[in-house]
């Protein structure tokens, strides 16, 4: 993993010259965005000016206004996305592909591409309807003998008739175990074992989970409810090992990270990572903000380590 | 007054019948979990076979482990064995068996294996499921013995004659520690 005094060095070497680069084009398109809504705003004080003169209502000034300042809003908040959009693009190909494979060479990163729906569905993470999806900047490739793939994902899901939000990373990675069955292991909110128990008990009357599996680990009962529909299998993936690892890099994580176990790859939501690729075009980028990008991205990387699912010493290989 | 009588006589009925359903499910998640211990130890002993052939070509100083293992498999499929009796012998196969994948290290050209290698990744995945299928029962035992326990899950255990079970528990032997030592010299 890539920290510290190794960071520095490759910040100074290849990401500043680069950033440095970058921060004329942010500049630039700057200037060009500031001067169109100078014009704009200009364009708009003039009609509505000119109908003062003429008319001198103030009921018609404001009419005016609303006419011209409605579309005008518009067009800014368009032409606003399409700036920065094609900054964030332009920002996102140089500084975090380069940080990227700084990390690993032979990852590929696509800013335009992300999970697909589908495979979102699958994990059942978020069962029940998927509203408002989006996601981008994949990251995938070989880790060792785990080939692993992640996005920025935001969509809205609906559990127990209550409509929530998730806003962050979702990974899938190859497991290093064959099975059959689909499970679960959720994130629980409270701290306490009688929340924890409460909740999970919340969870049960949600009928479209299969059942509820007790594991023998009670810090882990304590942290994540664990769904499926074979206990046996639910065993066999959720060693005594892989739970403490789960449990560990939950705590890394400081913020809800759910699991899904489904035909043999692991699903992971991690919530709050998300935006760690955007940049923002109102202000220099500094060492700090890719500091902390750096630190996300080598989170997600170290999932297969802190997991350790390129230990295979079973039938798969 | 006595519409609340019998709504209230309707809802304690239903009460003990999810109770009574309750243990009768645990009861049979507990059979379901031991059904799939033996499936797992079964599927053990399938693998001895080819495992033991592959090895003993190439292994000159555990021919008495491999004979010892062979006869504990014909031992283990005698149909009359009582549940104590198969504990003990698959006790005797699992200490027979790390001996011999221990000593694996000292045969280059059987690690080199293709055939042994693959056996080998099926043995792992088999002792871990193995190990998985012992944890369900004993996580299908611990809630069962809990509802018997608690009231009024204890009231109908005792109308049912429901016992309490016993947890899968490894021989006080296996609980010493191990030392690799003693495992090299095949003790």
């Amino acid at each position: 993993m890539t920290s510290g005094g190794a960071f520095d060095l490759f910040y100074s070497e290849i990401l500043l010259p680069k950033l440095e680069q970058l921060e004329a084009y942010r500049e630039e398109i700057k200037k060009n965005y500031d001067g169109f809504l100078t014009l704009v705003a200009f364009g708009i004080i003039v009609v509505c000016g000119y109908r003062i003169v003429n008319d001198g209502t103030v009921t018609g000034v404001i009419v005016l206004f609303c006419m011209y300042g409605i579309p005008a809003a518009y067009i800014i908040r368009w032409r606003s996305q399409k700036i920065r959009d094609a900054y964030s693009f332009r920002f996102k190909e140089e500084i975090i592909g380069s940080i990227i494979r700084y990390h690993n060479p032979t990852l590929v990163h696509s800013p335009e591409k992300g999970i697909m729906l589908k495979a979102v569905e699958i994990s059942t993470i978020f069962n029940d309807s998927l509203k408002r999806f989006e996601s981008n900047d994949e990251v995938e490739g070989q880790l060792g003998k785990t080939y692993l793939q992640f996005s920025n994902v935001k969509l809205e899901h609906s559990t127990l008739g209550m409509k929530s939000k998730f806003s962050g990373l979702f990974l899938i990675a190859r497991f290093n175990k064959k099975f059959s069955g689909d499970y679960l292991v959720i994130s629980n909110r409270g701290s306490f074992a009688a929340v924890s128990s409460l909740e999970q008990t919340l969870q049960q009357t949600n009928l479209s989970r299969p059942p509820l599996i007790t594991v023998e680990n009670p810090v882990f009962r304590r942290e994540f409810s664990v769904f499926g529909s074979d206990p046996i299998e639910a065993f066999y993936i959720l060693t005594p090992a892989l739970m403490q690892r789960m449990l560990d890099f939950k705590e890394k994580v400081q913020d809800e990270v759910h699991f899904s176990f489904s035909r043999s790859r692991m699903f992971v939501a991690i919530r709050g990572k998300d935006h760690i690729f955007y940049p923002p075009l109102s202000k220099q980028v500094n060492k700090k903000d890719l500091e902390a990008w750096n630190e996300g991205l080598g989170f997600a990387l170290a999932l297969v380590n802190d997991l350790n699912l390129n230990t295979r010493l079973w039938s798969k290989q | 007054m006595i519409y609340l009588a019998i709504i209230a006589l309707v809802l304690i009925v239903i009460y003990l019948v999810m109770i009574y359903n309750s243990l009768v499910s645990k009861r049979n998640d507990v059979d379901y979990a031991f059904g799939g211990m033996d499936t797992m130890l079964k599927k053990r002993y399938d693998l001895l076979p080819n495992l033991v052939a592959i090895v003993k070509t190439y292994m000159e100083h555990e021919k008495s482990t491999l004979v010892e293992i062979a006869e504990l498999r014909s031992r283990r499929e005698a149909p009359e064995l009582k549940q104590q009796e198969k504990e003990e012998l698959d006790t005797k196969v699992e200490t027979a068996m790390s001996r011999v994948m221990l000593s694996v290290e000292n045969y280059p050209n059987l690690k080199a294996n293709t055939n042994f290698l693959k056996l080998q990744a099926a043995w792992n995945e088999c002792e871990e499921q193995i190990a998985a299928s012992r944890r369900a029962y004993n996580s299908a035992v611990t809630e069962y013995n809990t509802a018997f326990e608690q009231f009024p899950g204890s009231q109908f255990a005792g109308t049912l004659r429901y016992e309490k079970k016993k947890v899968f528990e490894i021989p006080e032997l296996e609980r010493a520690n191990i030392s690799a030592k003693d495992l090299f010299a095949g003790k």
